[in-house]
Parts: C-alpha cells; structure tokens; sequence
C-alpha cells in the first residue's frame, strides 16, 4: 500500500518536474506530410449539351449550383458596360413572375441566387432545392428585361464611374488594359458615361439570348446531393434550355513592348502614386510553367513575404504594401508589378522594382527561401480543398482549358520539383524588366524624374481613358509674361476694368442635378461685403442658407442656424467683393507664373496664388481667349476641389460684364455640375436679404 | 491507379455512412489543472487543423483611462516570444504552410492558425509560447503603436460612417464599460506604460482564463499528450481576473444624439437595449430583424428602399453582446434628397406594425426557413466551428450549444416576436443616432 501510494506521489513529482524541465526553445518538427485526397467528380451531359459535375459533399444539408459559360463574347467598344447590367437584370423577375414575387419567393427558402454575364449561382439546403431550380431555370430560360430595372442600373454604372474617375487604382487598371492590349482587343476595351449611355435594353437581351445557352455552359452541383438525384434533378429544370448556335470570336494578336517605356497618367491633388510595372505575357492555364511561375512569383512578390514587400515597406518604409502578380489566361496573360508609394519616393520606389526584377533574373535565390514558399503553397493548397466547390472547379478548369487530366492531382508534386535553377530560367522567360510598361499615376511633378527609366528617354502621358495627351508641362513661358499681365488680359476678357469696377450687386440663379433631383442654387452678392447663398431642394424647401453682412454671417441648415465661423468668414468675404481680381494684395494674396498647360486641349497659362491665410489655389487662363478654364483650390486643411469654368456669356445689366454659365465642381465626394439658369448685375438688393 | 479508384469509392462509402447519422458536431472537453480548458474536434474530412486560444477578455475589462488596450495587447501578441524573434511569428506559420489571424471584441481576444495537420504540434508550441513568455518589450511596443495607428485611419477615421459604432455604443452606454469600442483611443495607447502591459498580460493571459481548442484532422489521444506537454506546465494565474459589475441603467426616455462626418447620406440609426446573448427574447429578436430586413422581400428593403426609394441601405441586427444589456440596432441611410426625418418615418412606421399587428404564417415560415440556413452555414467550415465551440464554451460554459442553437429559435413563435416586439421596441427603450454630413453641421 505504501509503496503504491509512494508512486503515486513519484509520479505527480514526475510530471511537474516534466513541465518545469521542458525546453521550450526546441520547435516541434512536423509529422510525416498528410495524404492530400483530392476527390474527384462525376459528371454527365444532357442531350442540349449543358456539362454537369457533381462533387458530393454530405458534411451539411446544402446544395449549390453554378452556372459559368465558356464563351468569348463580341463586345462593342461603344456599348461597354453592359456586361455589368446582365447578371442583375436576369434575376430582377421573370415572364411568369414579378420582381417582388421572385425575391420573396428565393427568401421563403433563406436561398442566395445571383447571376453576372458569365453565369448563374444558387444555394440553399438540400430540401429547398426544388424551389430553387425552379426560379433558377426560369430566371435562365424566362427573364423578363424591364426598361425601368436597367434605367435604375444605369444610374448607378454613371454614379461610381463619376466616383472613379479621380479614383487612382481605376486610372491604373484603365490605362494598363489600353496599353497591355489595345484598344481593339476586348481586354483593353474601356467603359465611360458615352459608352454606358448607349446601352439599349434590347443589346441586354440579345445578349441573353446569345450567350445563355446550354451548349457553351457548365454547371457545378456541389453538396448533400448524389450523382442519381442530381441527373434526375437538372435533367427536370435545365432538359427544358434550348441549345443554339453561339458565335465566337477570335481576339487579335497582342504586341508585348519590345523596350521599357514611362508611361504618366497625371492625377490633381495626388499625394500618393500608383506604380504599375506591367506588359502582357504568353502564360496559358494548365501548361508546365504555370506552377513554376507561381513559385517565381511569391519569392518575388506574392505576398508580406515576398521581396518587393521586404524592400519596398519593411527596409524602406515608402508604402504599405508592394506586390506581383502574373496573371494566366487562355487568351494573353498579364506581369504586374504593383505599389502605392508617397509622391517624393516615386522614382525611389520605382528603381527598386526594377532592381528586384532584374535580380530574380540575375541572381539564383536561396534554396531555403524557396522552401518555405512550397510550404505556404502547399499548406493553402490544402486548405482550399475544405470547400468542395473547389473540386468542382478544377474538373471545370480541366475541362475549359484542355488540361491534363491529372492536373490538380500531381500540382503538389509539381510544385515540390520546382528547383533553383526552374526558378532562374522562369524569371528569364517571363521577368522582363527592358521591355515593360512602367505606368504611374500620381502627381505631373514625378513625371520627369521617371525619364531615366525610359528606353526612349520620353515619358508618355495618357488620360484617365487610355488616351495619349500632351505632356501637361511643357512649354515655357515668354519673359514678358506675368501672373498681373495674364490677369489684366482675363480682365479685357470678361468685359473690361470699368465694368468690374462699376459691379454693385451680381445674382446667380442655378440648378444642379442630384441623382434625379433638381437643386436650385440663389446666389446674390453686393459689393464689397455681402453675401447669400441659399440651396433648395424641391418637397424639403430650403436645405442650406448663408448670409454674411460685414463682419459676422450666419449658417442654416435643416432649420438649426449658426454663426460662421471666423475662419470661414474671410472666404465669403472675399467671394462678396466683386472687384477682387483688382486687388489681391487686399487678400494677402501673393502670385507666380507656373507654367503653361493644357486644359481640355487648350494651352493655359498656369497661375498660382497663396494666400498668407494658409490655402492655395491655381489657376488656367487660356491663352487664346485669356479667359480663366480651371481653379484648383486646397484650403488650410489639405481639403482640395477643381472646378472648371465654361460658356462665358454677358450678364444682364452688366455693361458687358461676362461670367461662365457652365460650372463643373471636382472633388473627393465627385462631380457636381452646376448650370447658370440667370445671372443679372446691378440689381438692387434689399440689406435685409443678408441678416 | 487502381488504388487510387478504390480508395476514392472508399471515401465515397464512409461519406454515405455519415450522411444516415445525424450531422452533430461531436467533440470531447476537459479542464487541465491549472484552469486551462480544452475542446477536441475531430474531423478527417481535409488533412488541416485549427488551433485557436480564446481569452476571456476584451475592451469591456479596460481602464476607462486606458480605452483600446485589449486591441493593442493583440497586436503585441505577434511581436514574438522568447523563442520566437521579432517578426517571427507570421512567417513561421506561413513557411510551414498556414495562415493565421486574431481579432479583440468587447467580451474576448480570440488568436487562431489553421495548419496543415502535419503542423498540429508546432501550432500548439506557438500558442503556448505566446500564453507562458510573450515578449513585451519597448521596441514591439513602439512598432505596434504606429501599426495600429495606421489601422484606426485606414478601418474607422477614413471610412465613410467608421465612427458610427462608436457614438452608438457611447451613447448607449453610460455606466457599462462596453461605452467605447475596442478600437479605443490612440491616446491613452500611448500613455500606457510597459508595467500596465505587464500586469494586463499577468492577469489576463492565464490558463484558468483561456479557453483552447483544437480541431480537424487530430488524433485526439496524440493531441492530449501535446497539450499537456506545452500547456500542462503553465502556472495558473494568481490575479483575480475582474469582470465589469457596472449595472447600466435603463434608458427611460428617448435619447438623441447628432454627429458628423465625412459623408453625403445621412444615416438615422435606432439602438434598443435588450437581453444580452443566448437567452431566449434575444433569438426571438434576432428573428425580428431578419423580419425586417434579411432579404431582397424583408420589410425594410421593400418598403423604404425598393417602393418608396426612402433609403439607399437599411439593417437591422443584434449586436453579439455578452453581459446586459444587449443592443439590437436598425439603421437607414437616407436616399438623395430625402430628408433623414421623413426616412425615419417609414423606419418607425414598419417598426409600429410589427409592435401592433400580429405576423402572418408565411412570412413566419419564411423566417424560419432563413434562420435554419443561416445556421448550417455557421459550421461550413473547420475554423468556424471551432470558434462557435470557444465562444459557447467561454460565455455560457455551454459548449454543446453548437448542436442545440437551432432548437433554441424553433421555439419561438410568431406571437413571441409581437410579444418581443412590444417590450422591447419602446420609445422610452431607445437611442436615436443622426449620422450626418459635415455639411449640416451647426456650431
């Protein structure tokens, strides 16, 4: 008894000592690598040529099913943008069934079900999946393309396309398809209001009918299903899809640069750059380089660990992110590599790619590094394989592409042979960094520094489109030219010292348009120190109202008021003197001649004007007509907003006085259009309008 | 390639076995000595595994002084160990093919990596040695007061409405510490002092406050053996581990409160107090606002936003609140050129209807229907799984909840929901928050 007691106790005193004497500093080693089991998938094809594969999946009660057409659709450039309007219109109800029945119909099962240009995917549980087939197929087969739904989606294509035109990342991917593939090739293909304008609903129709078509589509069925229901089930809700003849078209050649070009998109206000090194590659999916090139990839930039994130933010600190990718496509693939960088370390952050570009190419890179990346892609690759869908897409995959049967099967094998040397061949077939777009949006000001990168010693410029435009700094400007003398002739322009000087009052009736509401806008000045501005908006009366009389002004605003605020009263006081332009100097207004540039094509005289109050502004006079086109203002805070001026017309009452009619106002919240509906000059103005 | 054919028909049987059984999410607990406590998943189905620690702390066990130090202690928890170096942490992991991540909420920090199985051993380490000597030292401490510096502009100061968390729960909350949000302020982040992160870490990052679990492809007698190897020798915590006693009181009348920001949409959010998680009138008021706005045909949607075009977005969710009381919140924002008051109306109006008239038994089978789905799709995967299992467990020390949850909103009624509806939507039950543009400022 005592001894088995005493061992008790030995052994208690064992395991603590054990605990205590562990040493922590030895990494566990891992275990033998696990069998990764990738399941295959059944599949079968109903006589209307629609490929059906089925993984079963019985972990939960739910099923899905997708949709993807194989097609190369022909897309009319003046039409671009319709791609984005299918997939909403499809599920937005059917011949049989309004909208309203048709969500209430897909909620009464807790289903999700969404389409898009290429395909159509539902979800529900197992027991639902009758009633999900059933609005599915007919969504497919009976979808009833209302004008007022693509009306309501055209709206919001305009909205976020006005939202990203200064949008740097958008500029980027713009301007690297126009260049990468042309603008005749569907890839480089660009979408603006023009071209989402013309967008009928009978090309989204004829779309539908086209492309939506059993022949060129596979469906997934993925989930608590087996390969005998699932025959009978899409048998009953997709036999029914008639096939058709859909037409397909060969996409044009694409030349990769020959040499390392600059190519500058300008972006006003920018305080960060977008850097975009980038040419189109021949890299098809399921051929041998692809794994080897992915490998390339993640030492070079695929993720945190990769070299351009080490160099460019852990050693330098210039940007919160750099990477690359190499995109593989059927048609033309795509090299990126990507970083947003602080405007002063644009050609810093540039050279560094460059250099890490070369490096690859140059330098074989060490055997563990590449280790640890198998690992990682190993591990995710593994990972992935926890969502059956994504055996449903390898047999997709397989089957799109003509690949090897065993593809997915050996890609770890694959990846496990990927050696040193594989990586150094690979870079020097696909890493080119003497013949590569270098493509940066940012601030005109880093343009020029970017030249030595140039094999031609030329920056290029582009808009926002894709489309080339003058370098914006290029001309240097006549001795005898001063900011006083380009606004003198601005003066003569716009009728004339003596008619400014004679202004007493000016009232300004607009109108603006706000997502389909009509905003008036009353502005009444009289000179040198009064000021209204008033917003109404039609149902809600008077939103916003400010008026300032001499020292003090007040603010309202959905019927709570406010004095203006001190700092703010020195701007309103300026905008009430109608003679302003005559002396700057009253402002604390000091100027200097920046340059010429374009302004929508027409070459402007560049001035720039501080206040000792802290803001900026900048502003084009157009040489020809010396009239002003373009203000870019920063007030103290860093906040920035252009505005474009146009249509310069007399005011009534003005003794030739002239003003822009058309006034366009960008900032971070986007594009306001303002249109001058009456202006008149000289017109009395009760004082009691400005308390 | 015969093997492989048979293995594959295999696997194809022993799914078809599981499929009879019913789909349960079996697990075995346990509590090791000095307080840890242990749940094992086991499930072959893909060769990962998931291990994850959830500490029982979260911004609700901060010094009002010292807001968003539960968050920041998160960050600190990567810096490396004493046998993990500076910067480590992540790219051990990651070299041996896993992925990981961490998140603070009010109630609990929660660390997770999912591994290839192969790597179950080298995950526990790294728990482990994150729980027994995570190293804080003033170097980590000034690289991650930058990090999460730059977190709070990019997630909250630079974001449309990143704010309206904060003024929601500052408003809902006068006494309960859940008044401000784990994010905190970078303010006090800076004035803390390395004894503070010391005592924090003593404190709270103990075994007996912890809860680990570990599951996927495991032998759970081989993971046993592991976890008492690394954890088993861990010293149980000596602090008494505080928990906020703050009692909150009800809010008696209507509360308003106006903030601005920049946005062009004004937003009106409604906020009621009501049960904290898990008991029954807060899943019959989860189903409440999925009634009113899950779905393309949910009330809201297709009242305010699809026929009278009143609002661009509307919501309505319970906020996963542990301690009382909980918060459910609506929100709407505003359609251009609508004015916020007149949206609010329309709000107020869907929510008088589901007060006073009783709701009709096909809408009710519609929420249901929406509630099972929901549910199953909680447990897709091995790593929600074993959060759902840590936060039963760390909550309601009810970890089987996970396989009862669903009974617990099969019981309600559609005469509940009234019934909820009525006792909780009150006037003198709420806060009204006005989200709006800078524009409409007054000062």
């Amino acid at each position: 008894m005592k001894k088995i007691t005493l061992s008790i106790a030995a052994l208690a005193l064992f395991s603590a000592s054990f605990a205590q004497n562990l040493d922590r500093s030895i990494r566990p080693k891992p275990g033998p690598a696990p069998e990764i089991k990738l399941g295959d998938a059944q599949s079968f094809t109903l006589p209307n040529g629609l490929k059906v594969f089925v993984v079963e999946n019985h972990k939960l009660p739910t099923v899905s099913y997708s949709i993807q057409l194989n097609i190369d659709p022909l897309e009319d450039p003046a039409k671009s943008g319709l791609g984005d309007f299918i997939g909403s219109l499809i599920t937005a109800g059917t011949k049989t069934m309004p909208k309203e029945k048709f969500d209430e119909a897909t909620d009464m099962i807790g289903a999700t079900l969404q389409a898009s240009s290429g395909g159509i995917f539902g979800n529900s549980m197992t027991k639902h999946q009758d009633v999900l087939l059933k609005l599915m197929s007919d969504a497919l087969m009976n979808a009833d393309f209302q004008q007022s739904e693509l009306d309501k989606l055209k709206k919001q294509a305009l909205a976020g396309l006005e939202q990203a035109k200064n949008e740097p990342d958008q500029m980027l991917e713009n301007v690297t398809n126009v260049l990468n593939y042309g603008k005749a090739h569907p890839y480089g293909i660009v979408t603006t209001e023009k071209t989402v304008g013309n967008v009928t609903l009978a090309d989204c129709k004829s779309y539908y009918t086209t492309y939506f078509r059993p022949n060129v589509a596979y469906m997934a069925v993925v989930g608590d299903i087996t390969l005998k229901e699932a025959q009978t089930l899409v048998t009953k809700y997709f036999g029914k899809w008639e096939k058709a003849t859909v037409p397909s078209i060969t996409y044009p050649k694409v030349a990769a640069p020959t040499k390392t070009t600059v190519d500058f998109v300008p972006r006003d206000n920018a305080v960060q750059s977008v850097v975009g090194v980038t040419y189109p590659i021949d890299l098809k999916p399921g051929t041998p380089d692809v794994i080897k090139v992915r490998m390339l990839n993640e030492i070079l930039g695929g993720s945190g660990t990769g070299r351009l994130f080490l160099n460019l933010r852990e050693k330098h600190g210039w940007t919160y992110g750099a990477y690359s990718s190499f995109k593989n496509d059927k048609e033309v693939g795509e090299f990126q590599a990507y970083a947003k960088a602080r405007n002063v370390v644009t050609d810093s952050s540039v050279n560094e790619i460059m250099e890490e570009m070369k490096r690859i190419r140059n330098e074989k890179v060490d055997a563990a590094t590449l280790q640890d990346m198998k690992n990682y892609v190993t591990g995710t690759f593994a990972i992935g394989l926890e969502s059956p869908q994504t055996i449903a897409q390898y047999a997709i995959n397989i089957e799109r592409y003509k690949m090897p049967k065993d593809y997915y099967k050996n890609y770890l094998k694959n990846v496990a042979a990927v050696s040193v040397d594989d990586i150094q061949s690979t870079a020097k077939k696909y890493v080119n960094p003497d013949a590569a777009h270098i493509l940066v949006v940012g601030d005109k000001a880093e343009a020029d520094k970017l030249k030595r990168f140039a094999a031609d010693g030329v920056v290029h410029y582009y808009d926002n489109y894709g489309n080339t435009v003058e370098a914006p700094v290029v001309k240097a400007v006549a001795a005898d030219v001063t900011p006083q003398s380009v606004i003198a002739k601005y003066i003569d322009a716009i009728g004339g010292k003596a008619a400014m000087e004679g202004l007493k009052s000016l009232v300004t009736e607009g109108a603006a348009e706000a997502q389909g509401q009509q905003i008036k806008i009353v502005q009444k000045v009289v000179s040198p120190d009064k000021y209204l501005m008033s917003v109404v908006v039609p149902g809600m009366g008077e939103v916003q109202k400010i008026t300032v009389s001499g020292t003090s002004g007040k603010m309202s605003s959905m019927g709570q008021s406010q004095d203006v605020p001190a700092d703010m009263l020195g701007s309103f006081l300026e905008q009430a003197d109608l003679q302003a332009d005559l002396h700057p100097e009253k402002y604390g207004i000091k100027m200097s001649m920046k340059g010429v540039e374009k302004v929508e094509g027409a070459d402007c005289y560049v001035v720039e004007k501080v206040s000792d109050k802290g803001s900026k502004s900048v502003s084009y006079y157009d040489q020809k007509t010396n009239l002003l086109l373009k203000e870019v203002k920063t007030d103290a805070s860093g906040t920035t907003q252009t505005t474009l001026f146009s249509d310069y017309k007399a005011v009534t009452g003005g003794n030739g006085y002239k003003a822009p009619y058309g006034i366009k106002i960008q900032s971070a919240q986007g594009t306001q259009e303002l249109k001058v509906v009456k202006m008149e000059a000289n017109k009395t103005v009760s004082d009691s309008e400005f308390k | 390639m015969k093997r492989i054919i048979l293995s594959m028909s295999l696997l194809a049987s022993a799914t078809i076995g599981a499929t009879a059984q019913e789909r349960k999410i079996n697990f075995t607990e346990y509590d090791l000595p000095n307080g840890l406590h242990v749940i094992l998943h086991e499930d072959h189905t893909t060769p990962i595994v998931n291990v994850s620690v959830m500490y029982h702390v979260g911004s609700k066990n901060e010094d009002p002084k010292r807001t968003g130090f539960a968050h920041f202690f998160e960050h600190l928890m990567f810096e490396g160990t004493e046998n993990i170096g500076r910067g480590e942490y992540f790219k051990m992991i990651q070299a041996n093919g896993g992925v990981l991540n961490a998140n603070t909420s009010q109630d609990r920090t929660y660390y997770f990596e999912t591994m290839p199985s192969n790597q179950e051993e080298l995950a526990l380490w790294m728990e482990a040695e994150r729980m027994v000597h995570a190293k804080i030292d003033s170097t980590g401490i000034e690289t991650q007061r930058k990090v999460v510096k730059e977190e709070k502009k990019q997630s909250y100061d630079n974001r449309p409405y990143g704010h309206l968390m904060e003024v929601v729960f500052q408003n809902a909350y006068t006494k309960h510490p859940y008044n401000w949000m784990p994010i905190g302020s970078a303010q006090y982040i800076d004035q803390a002092g390395y004894g503070e992160f010391m005592d924090f870490y003593k404190t709270f990052y103990v075994p007996n406050n912890a809860v680990l679990v570990v599951a996927g492809d495991i032998k759970p007698e081989q993971t046993k053996k592991w976890i008492e190897k690394y954890y088993g020798g861990i010293a149980k915590g000596t602090k008494a581990i505080p928990r906020p006693t703050e009692v909150e009181p009800a809010i008696g009348q209507e509360k308003v409160a106006y903030y601005y920001d920049n946005v062009q949409l004004p937003a009106v959010i409604i906020a009621y107090h009501i049960p904290k998680i898990g008991s029954d009138d807060a899943y019959a008021l989860e189903m409440l606002n999925k009634l009113l706005s899950n779905g393309s045909s949910s009330r809201f949607q297709k009242e305010i936003v699809d026929k009278q075009q009143k609002a661009v977005g509307v919501g309505a969710f319970n906020f996963p609140l542990e301690d009382n009381p909980g918060l459910s919140m609506m929100f709407g924002i505003a359609n251009m050129g609508v004015d916020y008051k007149d949206m609010q109306k329309s709000m107020d109006a869907e929510i008088e209807k589901v007060r006073t008239q009783p709701i009709g038994a096909e809408e009710f089978k519609k929420l249901q229907n929406q509630v099972e789905n929901d549910f199953v799709n909680s447990n897709s995967k091995i790593a929600g799984i074993a959060e759902n299992l840590a936060t039963n467990y760390a909550y309601f020390k009810n970890t089987n909840l996970v396989n009862t949850e669903l009974a617990k909103y099969q019981k309600v009624t559609a005469a509940d929901l009234t019934r909820v509806a009525k006792k909780y939507l009150n006037k003198d039950n709420r806060l009204i928050v006005y989200y709006l543009p800078k524009s409409m400022e007054k000062k």
